[in-house]
């Protein structure tokens, strides 16, 4: 346990230099080149409006992980569903697969006014650029995943009797095989999900109760309030950064028994 | 650290695997078989075989050949018959055709000409592949009992017949562990437990342990044959290895390069006979040099210096 703990602090000691050397330069260029606070704010600045804001910032909390989890569930459901759908057959890959790829070249940005002129602005708009953005990572990691199936295998139940597509195979073989990419998709979309609440509150978000870290930076931004907008930077790639690991955990916890290289992509 | 720890582990566990079953212990290897045969039958309630001689089953291949779609003539005229209880390796060049005769008689592919005969209904048939083809996420002993649960065999029934195999292959104590914390040797064991279990009568084994170390691959090879022979199961054996070939089969097939035909069978004259000093006799100096020869007058690619002598055929195992 406790040499567990050392190597862990072994770990993140260098990446603790880093941000300390990081902030002590922020701090001294802004002492030395003195800049408006409203163009360029020191950190202190940034830290008091984060205590004195604190209020605000929470609600942007709250409510940009509310939309990022649910767009990102829901993406996870209907991602994992049409892959599932798609794995059926050859066929059905290849007639739909196609303009999958083709609907994840259009960016999410350009397509949250239309949600608004739908849906009017507010969280289910937010929701949906959120799903938008994270359904692509997650349906094609989990077709390639259904597709990697160890093929030896498959024929040797095929010659007990058993289809190639039966029941058996889909449960024990196809699915199983299919969660590490499963989770590489999960965890590409656990960042993006936060990055289209994100993207999805300053453009579509409304204030008040329903406000998010977005309409936060936009709040901040037209007010010139420069260390709120960098408060709530922080607060979203924290938020971000949370996501991720969680995903990831859960991930490394399901894919304990995985070789090493049998999983697909690390960190 | 953890993980130099975690491989030197697996590589005492090999060790101890070793002394266990190596050739030094070969008897009390043999009697661990023999128990382990008796309370698997007893545990699982099966038809323990009265005469192991007749689990087997006769396999005759009649005028084979195999075209692929793209047209590519990869056998053509493939006779053979292979005896119950018999083991006949195939050798042959790398794209001869072997691995898609074996398909052929495992049924995985059907032959765009002639037959293959079992005299009856299609045997239970195990196949053994180069890589052990595990799924990560199942210990041992539930990758064993993968193709039982296909066949739907009842679950007490599963772990007892998935116990014993495990024992054959001398891994009982290693049923709970996963294929990430097991060597490649112990794997391919895992493997071989896992067509055992099936009770196959039928055998294909396509080079199954060309990716293993040599020192592991004599050992499996060892064990292997005990296992066939004991049960007295039909056995197909491709191999590269003139060597494994020889000391695994009763007869040895050579097949030519490309489209593979059957162009000679040279007779094993071994028996039963199989221990380790067999490898450095002269008479398998002299099986491993007829088979050389019928591979060079062929043009087989890879004679050339296997028929140098018998120093480099026992290396290039």
């Amino acid at each position: 346990m406790r040499a567990r703990l050392r190597s862990i602090v072994a770990g993140v000691t260098p990446q603790l230099i880093v941000l300390a050397v990081f902030l002590f330069v922020w701090w001294a260029a802004v002492r030395i080149l003195d800049p408006k606070p409203f163009v360029f704010p020191s950190p202190g600045r940034v830290l008091d409006t984060t205590v004195t804001d604190f209020d605000r910032l929470w609600i942007g909390f709250k409510n940009t992980l509310y939309a990022s989890v649910v767009g990102f569930l829901f993406a996870t459901a209907v991602g994992v569903g049409a892959a599932l759908f798609l794995s059926l057959s050859r066929m059905l890959e290849r007639a739909f697969f196609p303009w999958a790829v083709l609907l994840q070249t259009v960016p999410a940005v350009a397509v949250a006014p239309l949600y608004v002129l739908w849906w009017g602005p507010g969280r289910q708009s937010v929701m949906l650029v959120a799903f938008t953005i994270t359904l692509f990572p997650i349906l094609a990691n989990s077709l390639a995943g259904l597709r990697s199936a160890d093929a030896a295998l498959v024929d040797l139940i095929r010659l007990r009797g058993r289809r190639q597509n039966s029941w058996f195979t889909f449960t024990k073989i196809r699915i199983p095989s299919s969660l590490p990419y499963l989770f590489t998709g999960l965890r590409i979309s656990a960042g993006l999900a936060v990055i289209g609440a994100i993207v999805g509150e300053i453009v579509v978000g409304r204030g008040g109760d329903e406000a998010g870290l977005g309409y936060w930076v936009t709040f901040g931004s037209t007010q010139l309030k420069t260390d709120f907008v960098f408060a709530a930077i922080a607060v979203s790639s924290a938020l971000g950064i949370t996501f991720f690991l969680l995903v990831s955990a859960a991930g490394n916890r399901v894919l304990r028994h995985w070789h090493e290289s049998a999983r697909i992509a690390d960190t | 650290m953890a993980r130099a720890a975690h491989e030197r582990s697996e590589q005492e566990r090999e060790t101890q695997r070793c002394h266990a079953t190596g050739f030094e212990l070969s008897a009390l290897a043999l009697s661990v078989v023999g128990q382990a045969n008796a309370q698997g039958s007893e545990a699982s309630g099966h038809a323990a075989p009265v005469d192991a001689a007749q689990v087997g089953v006769t396999v005759a291949i009649e005028g084979v050949d195999r075209r692929f779609r793209t047209g590519f003539l990869a056998l053509t005229g493939v006779d053979l018959t292979i005896g119950a209880g018999e083991m006949v390796a195939v050798v042959g060049p790398s794209g001869c055709g072997k691995s898609t005769l074996l398909k052929i008689i495992a049924g995985l592919l059907t032959p765009t000409d002639g037959v293959v005969d079992f005299g009856g209904d299609r045997p239970e048939t195990g196949y053994v592949f180069q890589d052990a083809h595990l799924l990560p996420w199942r210990t041992a002993i539930r990758n064993v009992e993968l193709f039982l649960e296909v066949d739907g065999v009842r679950k007490q029934e599963r772990r007892d017949r998935a116990r014993s195999a495990l024992r054959l292959v001398g891994l009982a104590d290693f049923e709970g562990s996963y294929p990430a914390e097991l060597s490649g040797g112990m794997k391919m064991r895992v493997s071989l437990a896992r067509t055992l279990a099936t009770d196959p009568q039928l055998m294909l084994f396509d080079e199954p342990f060309a990716a293993l170390d040599e020192i592991t691959r004599n050992r499996l090879n060892y064990d292997l044959i005990r296992l066939q022979r004991d049960r007295g199961v039909t056995g197909v054996f491709v191999t590269h290895s003139i060597g494994e070939a020889a000391f695994l089969a009763d007869r040895v097939a050579v097949m030519s390069p490309a489209p593979g035909r059957i162009v000679g069978i040279v007779d094993v004259p071994f028996g039963d006979d199989r221990r380790a000093a067999l490898r450095t006799s002269a008479e398998f100096a002299a099986v491993a040099r007829e088979v050389s020869e019928i591979m060079a007058a062929h043009d087989v690619a890879e004679a050339h210096d296997v028929a140098e002598g018998h120093e480099t055929v026992a290396g290039r195992e």
